[in-house]
Formats: structure tokens, sequence, C-alpha cells
């Protein structure tokens, strides 16, 4: 079965912990600093297998988890980081059932 | 942050919604799952198909969530237009969000189980690194 670790000094649940969804960060979503020092230690860790496409994979997971950790978000990968449409079951509801299929493509619906 | 490296294995569907548009979706692969399970509040938000009633005398351990056991229809991204139907155990109840906090992971994430599953596809987990997949691999192959 799933288990669940959280970084109690991420957004998600600290400075945000009281936070509705609304106030959380939507639209453009870069990686914070700390995420992309983390992601370079990994890098110079691994290797050549730690390529371009896997960096950003891991830029925008982790830039995702460090924001919306155990959240259910509706998001898609940008060059500059991810963009987030709707944070929380109801939000994504909404986007569902306003916005048509074919305005949503390569938008991903994902717990983080 | 503790600096350890955190691995979880994630497999990208489209599932068919109630209007036949497919939304995608992504799924935590857990071995240790007995079944899939999602909320059915989710489900619902996506207008994906499920039961009306939950089960009798059936509930999701340890939160006492009601169940409603239904199939989701779902193509796998990368792999052909096969729609596979698996069982899924729909958690909670389809009008109320589920809470935010104090709730097992188990009862808020999508979790692929075995039921229903592993006779469809075969499921393997490689530790081995290649390009692209720095940690190693989830290899998804059709049976």
């Amino acid at each position: 079965m799933s288990t669940q670790f959280y970084d109690a000094t991420a957004p998600t649940w600290s400075g945000q912990a009281t936070a509705t969804y609304a106030q959380f960060p939507h639209g453009l979503v870069v990686p914070p600093p700390e995420i992309r020092e983390q992601v370079a230690k990994q890098k110079a860790k691994v290797g050549p297998n730690f390529d371009s496409a896997y960096e950003e994979l891991t830029l925008d997971d982790w830039t995702l988890a460090y924001y919306y950790e155990g959240i259910f978000v509706a998001y898609r990968s940008v060059p500059e980081g991810v963009e987030v449409l709707a944070v929380g079951d109801e939000e994504v509801g909404k986007l569902v059932q306003k916005v048509p299929k074919e305005k949503r493509l390569g938008v991903t619906f994902t717990v983080v | 942050m503790t600096g350890d490296l955190l691995l979880r294995a994630k497999l990208k569907v489209v599932a068919k919604s109630n209007n036949n548009t497919w939304e995608d979706l992504d799924f935590i692969v857990d071995p240790g799952a007995e079944i899939t399970t999602m909320p059915a509040f989710r489900a619902r938000q996506l207008d994906l198909p499920m039961p009306r009633t939950a089960a009798l005398g059936v509930v999701h351990d340890p939160t006492g969530l009601e169940i409603r056991s239904g199939y989701l229809r779902l193509r796998v991204v990368g792999m052909d237009q096969t729609e596979y139907a698996i069982p899924c155990f729909f958690l909670g109840d389809p009008a109320a969000a589920p809470p935010t906090t104090g709730v097992p992971a188990s009862a808020t994430k999508n979790l692929l189980g075995l039921g229903g599953v592993v006779d469809k596809l075969r499921l393997t987990f490689d530790g081995d690194a290649g390009p692209g997949a720095a940690h190693g691999h989830l290899s998804v192959e059709k049976r």
C-alpha cells in the first residue's frame, strides 16, 4: 500500500497550510531555487542518463510537489516550468465542465 | 528536505468519461494494492462513469469510506489504442470533497492495484538507469 511522506517546510504544509485552494499558485509556476539546486545535485550524481528530458520531468515533478503535495491539480508542462490550471478536485471539476476538451489538450490531472 | 531520493512509478493513462472524452490522468502503480482505487468525488468531477450505489457492508480500511465497485475504461498513453476495462473501487461519497488532511494516502491518491490489471498488462519495475530514465523504468507491456 502506498505510503506518503511530507516535507513540512514546503509551502504546501507550512505557509499555505491554512490557505484555500484558490490561494495556491495558479498559472505559470517556475521551479524555486532550492528545487533547481536539488535537481542539479541529482544530475551531477547520476551522470549522462539524467538527460535534458529527464531534467525537465524532474523539475516539473518536484516543483509540483513543492507547492501542491497531496493535492489534485490540473497542469501542463511549459518551457518555463508548469502551468497550473486548477488546484483541488472542485476546481478541476469546474475546468472539465467549462473548458472543452480541445481547449485543454496536454493538460494532465494528477495527485501530486 | 532530507536529501534522500524517493521513487514512485506513475502510469499515464486516458480515461473515458460519460461524454466519451478521454481525460489525461496518472496513477501511482502500487503492487501493494489489491485493486485500483480513486476518490469517488474526483471521478465525479472528471465525469467518469461509476455505480450510483455503494457496496453494502464493504468499507475502506482504515478510513471507513464507502466503496463503489465499478470499472475504469482507459488506454495507456504511449501504447496502442486498446481500451482496457479495469476494476476500480471509487472511495467515499461522490458528492463530498475528500478531506485534505488526516487522511491516508491510499484514500486520496489514484492507485493502480493488481486486481484486473496484471492479467491485461505486464508491469515490470527495473532499477537499471537509461537515457531519460535516470533512476530506472516501469515497463508496461500488453499481455
